[in-house]
This record gives structure tokens, C-alpha cells and sequence, in this order.
């Protein structure tokens, strides 16, 4: 019997056998190296997250087995003045620290992008801060806004204005929250420094031959092409500023009088100084939906301002 | 609520056979001492050696700075030392807003320590169930219960159940008038002793501030723990007034009777009415790292006797008087120091040795440690307290007797302390609040968590 070609059949099929067992042992390797991040991801991060929704729903002391509340500890939480207390603190700084971040860390990658001497040093000191301790920090802002002898005033006193007792007064004690805040902007400011050197040099050239003035470049060149900077800043620093800790518990302790009480800082005083873990694990479910829909919300805004090379009609 | 000892079967049979004809104190023959003898003594030496591995206990105690730390890793050491091949006990020191975190999470993982160091704190743990009835050791240790001896009178605070004691006192604490010598020498003033009144202080007071120009260069006094509630509240207690109804699950604030809050507005107006004592913002810029009245600029400071080892290496003369009259009245804080047990510890009987040990062999050494202040009599009262400490600290221990509980206990007091007393009483005396408002706020919010239970 004839049979026509059987060799490259042979050599097909063989062929087709080798690459989909190449294919198995690349599989088997990518799951390899992804399991340590999926593992960690379910245990350290997914796992928590289901324990503590379902531990919302219970009065959970830590000392002893969880008890099914249903949703008594929502039902507090929303008659819970303290509650919305750290809601509108939380809110208050976000409102302002956010922007105010970016406006500051904008502005100083501008100042930082010009080529002259010694600038990776002036670059290396604006972004030190960030790499020290927060703990460290807050000790030290601590001192800085003291009333009668923290530089601060000293400074406001040098120019005729009476400074306020910052940390102690209802008024100011956020104010000295935000203004310490700046003191982080250094690792926005190195994200906005590198959007701002990936800008193609002939946009200005061409603008300037145009007649474009510097305020005019700003806008309509600078601002649109590191919009997708900006974007990836806001995300992470509506995060932050949802999540801010440290600074508040140290410095003020959530005083004075709760007018800086943080939710973060309510949620810690909850869960790990009255025990009321389920209530805490209710608080911080609230905390991450916030964040979520926030989050969301920059996410759904960003076709309306955020500026994409790639997706320029007619380029692929 | 029914409580079980719990005794290892090798405990009671090593125990047993050491004892022989002790065998009704066997639960306690580790202790070395007969328990049902009634002579007061502690152990000082151990049993015969005996097989097998010694009883691991693992115990925590917050961090009081490196002397103390240091004096508490060697108490453990002496007490492994004496007690040789029958314990050993794992001393673990946390900064204090570590330490009730850990022990929190120790007993939620079903794997309590030992042993701990008691605060305000552990009331939650009896409430809960979770800690062991001490009385039957104590009744077998009669030497606990003499009245000679120790203040049982003062033990009751521990009695949460109204009869049995949860935790084993073995230090106690009062407030005290820290003042400078230097200061007053300066000014020619004679030292404040037991006879002294609120009136007395704020004579002297105004004497010792002084200003230049607009600064106060040198305070009078700093108002220091009067200005917390606890503080607050002795001046209180003198003036006849009080500001919950009990210590025990305390039913009711009341703040806002008259005499409470003729209490507050005397603190108070020492520093925005005499200005003879800086404001919080004074007094934390002026006191830099170090604590105000170890800057020297201070003449009289109000604080716990737990802070005289802090004093020890200050550049200047000091001493202590117990804390002044409200005219023929005083009336101080006490707090006692001691161990308790979670009651699903399984060497619950070796934990109690270390208890038992601390609050009559260690005694003696705690005195010349001068860290602490003993709660046994014969220490608290020995030579060996006084050499090398102020002349006045018999004087304030003198008043330990007629002194009250500087706590409440109740479910939720860590939440009534952070969200009402410790906010409020900043604002009293930020001068952001009359003390009768703040006495009505204290008393409306507290009133509705204790409702809340």
C-alpha cells in the first residue's frame, strides 16, 4: 500500500509533541516563580481580607471565640459620632494633602530637571526625607511645631506673626499634620522628575519656534504629556492619605480633642487598645470601600484628562 | 464563675515525694517552704535536686528603662539560680504598648504566657475568664496574708470577685511632692514636709517662679500626673469628693458634684490663673528629652514614687514630701505591682512560685535595689530602702495606709480612659475648657460607655 509522505507526518507530529511539552515545562516554571507571590497574595493578604469580613460581623475580643453579631457593629459604626469624626479628619487631609503633594512635588521636579552643576546632589537632598523612619520624622516635627520654642515659630516670630500652639489647638493640629506631610514628597517628586525627562525635547523646540511662552509650554506640553504621572500620584497619594498613621499617632495621639483622629488611628485604638476587634475589622471594611470607590472614581475621570502617547488615534 | 487549680501530675508527685508528711502543702512544696507554716519566711534555698527537665515558665513584664530591666533580668536569673533544675523562668521585656498587644495575641492563639505584670488592663482578662483564682495558693501561703506584714487591707482592689484574689501584689506605688533642694535653698525657703497644705505649695510656688521679661525662666512647681485624671482625683478624695461611685465596675461618674470640680479649678488656675506651673506646650518644650523636673527649672513636681530611680543622676539636690493637705486632709493614690496567672497555664504552680518568691524572698532585694517599692513590711521598712535616698520617702511611703486605689476597673476602661478622661482632661488643661464643662462631658460620655458595659 502506498502511502504518500508518511515521513514529514511523522517529523510533524513529533514536532508538535516537542513544543507542547516545551510549552508544559514553561508552564510548570511560570507557576514556579509565580507561586511564591500567589501564595503570599492568599495567605497574607487574601486570607486576612476574608477573615476580617467576616469578622465584621461579630464581637470578637481576641481573648475569647468570636460571637455572630450580624450587622450590629455597621449599625454602631454609623451612630458612632467618633466614627464620623475620623471620617471627616481622614477626608479633611486627603482634601488637601493630595493636592497640595503634587502641586509641591510637581514643582520641585521642575526645579530639579534643569542640567547644571551639582544637581544630583540638590536631587539626592530632596528626596533623602523619604528614606527616613517615620518615627523618627514625627519625633522631629514634634519639636519643630512646638508652641514656645519649636522653630516654626521662631521663624513666624522672626516676621512678626505670632505663631499657634500647633499640636494643642483643635484648629491647627491638622494644619501641622499636612504641612508635615511635605516631608514625603520626595519619592512623587522622582516619579514626576522621570515623567518630566521622558518628555520629547522637539515638543519645546517646536512650541518656542511657534511663539509659546514658558507658561504656555507648561500647560499645554508639559502638564498634558506627564498626565499619566500625575494619574499613578494621585492613586497612590489618595491611598496614602486614606491610610496615614504613624504621623498622627505619634505626633498627636489623635488629639487634640480627636482633631486628628485619623480612621486609621480610631481603627488601631479599637482593635488594639479596647479589643473591639470586630468593631475595628467593621471600621477598616468601610476604610477599604472609601478607597475603593475613590480609587475607582480617579480611574473612571482618567480618560477626560490623562494623555497617552500610545493611544493617539492612527498609532498602534 | 467557677475556677479549677491546675496541678501537673509531675508537679505532685515530685512535690509528694519531696514533702513526705508535707504532703497536704504539696501543690506548694516547690516553693521549698512548708506552705501551711504560717512563719511568714519564704524559701531561700530549693528542694533537693530532682530528675528531669526544670519547669520552663515564660513570663513578660513591660520595659522600664535599662536599670530596671537590668534588675528584672537578675531577679529572674536569682530565681533560676535558687530554684536550680526545678524552673526556669523566660523573662521577656516589651516596650509597654507592646506588652498588652502580646499578651492580648497570646491568648487569643490559645498560648498564654505564665505569667505577666499586672495593669488596669488585666481586668479585661478576668472578665473574659481568663485568669486563674490565686486564692487557694494564697491560702496555702498564709505567710501572704499577714496583716503584719503586708497591707491585705489593700489587696481587696485584686479581689474582683469581692472575696478571691486574681494576681499576687509585690510592690506598691503612692504619688509623692518631688521638690529641688537647691531651689528652695536659693530662695531661703524651708523644705515641704508631711505638714504641709495646698495653700503652703502655692505660697512656695510663687515664691520660686521667675520671669524675665515675658519668659518664665525658673517654674514654682509643675502640676505633672495631677494634671490626669488619677492625679486630679486625690485632691479630690481630700476635698471629700470622688469622681466615679466605686472601683470595682463602677456604676456611675460624678465629676460634676461641686467639690469635684472645686478640685479641678484649683489645679487648673495653679497654671493659667497663678502661673506658678508651665502649660503642656511649656512644659514639653522645657523639659526637652530629659523630663522637666530633671532640667532643674523646676521647684516642686508632682509624679509616682516609681520615678525616683529616674532622679538618681540628676545635677542638682532633691527629696520628696508625701503629697500636701487640703487643710487637715490627704488623701493619696495607691497602685500595686504584682504578677497574675492565665488559668489555662499549664505550670500554673511553678508560676506562683515565682509569685510567691517576689513578694517575700526578693523582697529584701528590691529595697536596695531602689527601683520599687516593696509591698512587704519588713523590707519596705528595712535600712536598706533608705541608704542613698531622700530623706523624705519614709514620710511618703508613711502614707501608703490611708491611701486609695488610683484605678477603676470596669470591661471597657481602656475605651472610658482614651475617649473621655485622657481627651478631656488635655482640654481642661490646654485652658480649652472650664473644669465645668469638662466635668459634664466626662460625666455624659462616661456614664453612657459604663451603660454600655
Amino acid at each position: 500500500m502506498d502511502t504518500p509522505h508518511p515521513q514529514p507526518q511523522i517529523a510533524v507530529r513529533q514536532s508538535a509533541r516537542r513544543a507542547s511539552r516545551r510549552r508544559h515545562i514553561e508552564a510548570i516554571h511560570a507557576y514556579i516563580f509565580m507561586a511564591p507571590a500567589i501564595l503570599g497574595l492568599l495567605f497574607f493578604t487574601l486570607g486576612p481580607m476574608v477573615a476580617s469580613f467576616l469578622l465584621s460581623f461579630t464581637d470578637y475580643n481576641i481573648l475569647t471565640d468570636p460571637r455572630w453579631n450580624g450587622l450590629a457593629n455597621y449599625d454602631r459604626l454609623f451612630n458612632d459620632e467618633l466614627f464620623w469624626q475620623s471620617l471627616r479628619v481622614s477626608a479633611t487631609y486627603s482634601i488637601v494633602s493630595v493636592p497640595l503633594g503634587l502641586v509641591v512635588a510637581l514643582g520641585l521636579a521642575l526645579l530639579l530637571n534643569h542640567k547644571m552643576r551639582g544637581i544630583l546632589f540638590f536631587r539626592s537632598v530632596y528626596y533623602l526625607p523619604t528614606v527616613i523612619s517615620g518615627v523618627g520624622v514625627a519625633m522631629l516635627w514634634r519639636w519643630l511645631f512646638n508652641g514656645d520654642y519649636g522653630i516654626i515659630n521662631i521663624l513666624l516670630r522672626g516676621v512678626g506673626v505670632r505663631g499657634p500652639n500647633w499640636l494643642f489647638d483643635e484648629t491647627w493640629a491638622l494644619v501641622a499634620l499636612i504641612i508635615a506631610s511635605l516631608w514625603g514628597v520626595g519619592g512623587t517628586m522622582l516619579i514626576f522628575l522621570a515623567g518630566l525627562q521622558g518628555i520629547p525635547q522637539e515638543l519645546y523646540e517646536a512650541a518656542e519656534i511657534d511663539g509659546a511662552g514658558r507658561w504656555r509650554q507648561f500647560t499645554s506640553i508639559t502638564l498634558p504629556m506627564i498626565s499619566h504621572v500625575t494619574f499613578f500620584n494621585l492613586v497612590l497619594g489618595v491611598i496614602g492619605a486614606l491610610q496615614v498613621f504613624t504621623e498622627a499617632y505619634v505626633i498627636t495621639g489623635g488629639g487634640p480633642n480627636n482633631a486628628t483622629l485619623f480612621l486609621s488611628v480610631y481603627l488601631y485604638r479599637h482593635a488594639f487598645q479596647y479589643l473591639n476587634f470586630g468593631y475595628a475589622a467593621a471600621v477598616a471594611w468601610v476604610l477599604f470601600l472609601i478607597v475603593l470607590a475613590l480609587t475607582l472614581l480617579v480611574f473612571k475621570s482618567s480618560p477626560l484628562w490623562v494623555y497617552y502617547e500610545s493611544e493617539r488615534p492612527g498609532r498602534n | 464563675m467557677t475556677h479549677r487549680i491546675r496541678l501537673s501530675r509531675r508537679q505532685f508527685l515530685r512535690s509528694a515525694a519531696l514533702g513526705g508528711a508535707a504532703f497536704a502543702s504539696g501543690m506548694l512544696a516547690a516553693c521549698g517552704a512548708s506552705p501551711t507554716t504560717p512563719t511568714g519566711q519564704a524559701p531561700t534555698t530549693a528542694p533537693a535536686p530532682v530528675s528531669g527537665e526544670p519547669t520552663k515558665i515564660r513570663a513578660l513584664m513591660w520595659s522600664n528603662g535599662p536599670v530596671i530591666d537590668e534588675n528584672f533580668k537578675v531577679r529572674a536569673q536569682m530565681f533560676n539560680d535558687t530554684f536550680k533544675g526545678q524552673y526556669d523562668l523566660d523573662l521577656q521585656l516589651l516596650p509597654y504598648d507592646q506588652y498588652w498587644p502580646r499578651i492580648d495575641l497570646a491568648y487569643g492563639s490559645k498560648n498564654p504566657y505564665d505569667l505577666y505584670f499586672f495593669d488596669v488592663q488585666a481586668y479585661g482578662h478576668y472578665r473574659a475568664g481568663l485568669l486563674a483564682n490565686l486564692q487557694p495558693y494564697v491560702d496555702l501561703a498564709p505567710e501572704l496574708m499577714n496583716a503584719e506584714e503586708y497591707p491585705v487591707k489593700l489587696y481587696d482592689a485584686w479581689r474582683f470577685d469581692g472575696s478571691n484574689l486574681f494576681g499576687l501584689p509585690e510592690n506598691i506605688q503612692v504619688l509623692a511632692l518631688y521638690y529641688n533642694r537647691d531651689l528652695f535653698d536659693a530662695e531661703g525657703l524651708a523644705y515641704p514636709d508631711e505638714t504641709w497644705t495646698w495653700d503652703d505649695v502655692l505660697d512656695a510656688a510663687t515664691k520660686l517662679t521667675k520671669r524675665s521679661g515675658d519668659e518664665t525662666t525658673q517654674w514654682g512647681m509643675d502640676v505633672g500626673v495631677m494634671d490626669i485624671w488619677w492625679g486630679a482625683q486625690t485632691l479630690a478624695w481630700a476635698m471629700g469628693g470622688g469622681f466615679f461611685d466605686r472601683i470595682v465596675e463602677p456604676t456611675k461618674f460624678q465629676v460634676s458634684d461641686a467639690v469635684n470640680v472645686q478640685a479641678l479649678t484649683f489645679l487648673r488656675d495653679l497654671i493659667f490663673e497663678h502661673k506658678v506651673a508651665p502649660t503642656k506646650t511649656q512644659r514639653s518644650a522645657t523639659a526637652q528629652d530629659i523630663g522637666i523636673f530633671q532640667t532643674g527649672k523646676v521647684a516642686m513636681f508632682f509624679d509616682g514614687s516609681w520615678s525616683i530611680s529616674g532622679f538618681q543622676d540628676v545635677p542638682f539636690k532633691w527629696d520628696m514630701a508625701p503629697l500636701p493637705k487640703w487643710k487637715d486632709t490627704r488623701v493619696s493614690a495607691y497602685w500595686l505591682g504584682g504578677h497574675i496567672i492565665p488559668k489555662d497555664s499549664k505550670v500554673i504552680d511553678a508560676s506562683f512560685a515565682f509569685a510567691r518568691w517576689s513578694a517575700t524572698t526578693y523582697q529584701k532585694t528590691m529595697a536596695s535595689n531602689h527601683d520599687w517599692i516593696p509591698i512587704a513590711r519588713s523590707a519596705r521598712e528595712s535600712e536598706e530602702m533608705y541608704v542613698g535616698q531622700p530623706a523624705g520617702l519614709r514620710s511618703v511611703l508613711g502614707t501608703i495606709e490611708g491611701a486609695r486605689l488610683g484605678d477603676f476597673y470596669s470591661r471597657n476602661n481602656q475605651q472610658i480612659f482614651g475617649e473621655v478622661l485622657l481627651p478631656t482632661f488635655d482640654q481642661l488643661f490646654l485652658g480649652n475648657m472650664t473644669p465645668e464643662e469638662a466635668a459634664k462631658k466626662i460625666d455624659e460620655e462616661a456614664n453612657a460607655l459604663l451603660a454600655k458595659g
